[in-house]
């Protein structure tokens, strides 16, 4: 009785899925090569979304809290904006309301700083106590930041340096910017 | 026997791969998905902030139904559906809590302490069985915290205080936007607060006001510690008697409910709500979001704050 492979079977086998392995090879890098890259791409992506909507996500729930300096003094301002290292400092809701000491208030400051975009979150009126801190984007190019309530009208500070006191928000927020050179424009606004 | 040997490990190999293949293509795809989502949640809520004038002037322009606020509430979630399919709303009465900002009053250009209200609010610490020994002193510290001035009360703290603890924030010297802030002046231990939390919101009036028809028996310690004089039958007269559409007017309420008028302050009584909570809820792909607004309801400036977490 004849059982098993004849050696011929097994050689036309190994060739027929050595034909098929050289041919998707290909195929299969491509693939694995355009996964990494999407990868990438997503994750770049979603880094430099995750960044945009947080600060989208701040401005939304910003609160007019008139605010203290580091010497505790107060401002009479609510909301400060420059297109120096510290670009925007206003209180905002984002924290939950589940500490016992603290309340659900938060100082939200946003930073450039060697070419990174920090985001840093302290107590409402004690900037002293931080209470996070975290780059959000790396690499950042030619930022420019401009506040105004018309986009015809906008300026690299808010408020003006002659305004002592203010307790509104500006209707939009421009930043602009280069990561990697690509550029990119980004309007905001308080909702308020 | 196995003649089929060549044809059978050709289409396994081909099998195998394209199961790689498959494998591959739903984690990109997966991960975009992800990413969409959060990206189309936060233009969603975009959508529904603009929406918000709509919705507070159709709740202006239908006030009579805020009397009864889920009438209001089934009206503006069958309005909202044709906009927004995957959308509900629930609107929370926040003219029932007790407003912290009343421990003060305007004066000239600053705010003052306000000490008539602060013995209302002492009646809801009572109610609340909150520690006599601290009444007091939380009071001072709330007349400190939210008053212009900068000299503390007899039991009261300023900023020195607060700069003397490393872990504190300084008093607002405004009215509180939040009623977390009661937290700051470090009086309360947790379950204090459990005990009293609920009762307490802060909204940008110094004024009492109570919407007597959201009146019911989560709030009524509320109204009990505004009006000391009336014990609970009185506000079991008010519950039981209220019509389907609310109480009108104070005469209404008097001549309907039959309770004694002098054991009510009249001013404090308003009969639609001032200031609603909306808790918005939706649904994108399976994944729930939501946000909440607090509003006042008057035309032009009505945001309080937003918020995305309770």
């Amino acid at each position: 009785m004849k059982s098993g492979f004849t050696l011929l079977e097994v050689l036309i086998a190994l060739l027929a899925a050595a034909l098929i392995s050289i041919m998707s090879f290909d195929f299969l890098a491509n693939t694995i090569f355009l996964k990494e890259r999407i990868d990438d791409s997503i994750a770049n992506d979603s880094k430099h979304s995750k960044a945009i909507h947080l600060m989208r996500l701040d401005m939304i729930q910003a609160i007019p809290f008139k605010l203290k300096d580091q010497n505790y003094n107060s401002l009479n301002n609510v909301f400060l904006g420059s297109n120096e290292d510290r670009i925007l400092t206003f209180v905002s809701l984002s924290s939950s309301d589940t500490s016992i000491t603290n309340s659900k208030l938060r100082r939200i400051i946003y930073r450039i700083k060697d070419k990174n975009l920090i985001r840093t979150s302290t107590l409402a009126n004690n900037e002293n106590v931080v209470l996070s801190e975290e780059i959000l984007l790396s690499n950042i190019d030619n930022f420019r930041i401009s506040f105004g309530d018309s986009l015809d009208d906008m300026t690299d500070i808010y408020p003006g340096l002659n305004i002592a006191e203010n307790k509104s928000f500006p209707q939009f927020v421009v930043l602009n910017y280069e990561i990697n050179e690509r550029k990119f424009s980004q309007i905001m606004g308080f909702f308020r | 026997m196995k003649r089929g040997f060549v044809l059978i490990s050709t289409l396994a190999l081909i099998v195998i791969l394209s199961f790689i293949i498959l494998v591959l293509s739903r984690t990109i795809y997966s991960d975009t998905l992800r990413t969409t989502i959060f990206a189309s949640s936060l233009e969603k809520r975009i959508e529904i902030i603009n929406y918000e004038t709509y919705l507070i002037d159709t709740l202006i322009d239908n006030s009579l139904l805020n009397r009864n606020l889920s009438l209001a509430e089934n009206e503006l979630n069958l309005n909202i559906k044709s906009k927004f399919p995957n959308l509900s709303v629930s609107l929370e009465d926040y003219s029932t809590c007790f407003n912290l900002n009343t421990l003060v009053k305007p004066f000239q250009t600053i705010n003052i302490k306000n000490e008539e209200h602060g013995e209302l609010f002492k009646n809801l610490l009572i109610q609340s069985e909150i520690d006599k020994n601290i009444h007091t002193e939380l009071i001072s510290r709330i007349y400190d915290s939210l008053d212009d001035d900068s000299l503390p009360e007899t039991y009261g703290a300023e900023d020195l205080f607060y700069i003397s603890n490393d872990n504190l924030s300084l008093n607002p010297d405004q009215l509180y936007f939040h009623k977390s802030q009661i937290k700051n002046i470090n009086m309360l231990d947790s379950i204090s607060l459990d005990r009293i939390y609920k009762d307490l919101c802060a909204l940008p009036t110094t004024d009492i006001q109570f919407n007597v028809n959201s009146l019911n028996n989560k709030n009524m310690k509320v109204f009990l510690s505004l009006f000391p004089d009336l014990n609970l039958n009185d506000i079991e007269k008010i519950m039981l008697n209220k019509p389907l559409n609310g109480y009108i007017t104070f005469k209404n309420l008097i001549d309907l409910s039959g309770i004694d008028s002098s054991k009510l302050n009249k001013s404090f009584i308003i009969f639609k709500p001032n200031f609603i909570k909306v808790n918005y809820l939706m649904n994108l792909e399976g994944q729930i979001f939501n946000f909440s607004s607090l509003l006042s309801l008057t035309r032009g400036n009505y945001v309080v704050y937003r918020s995305l977490s309770e």
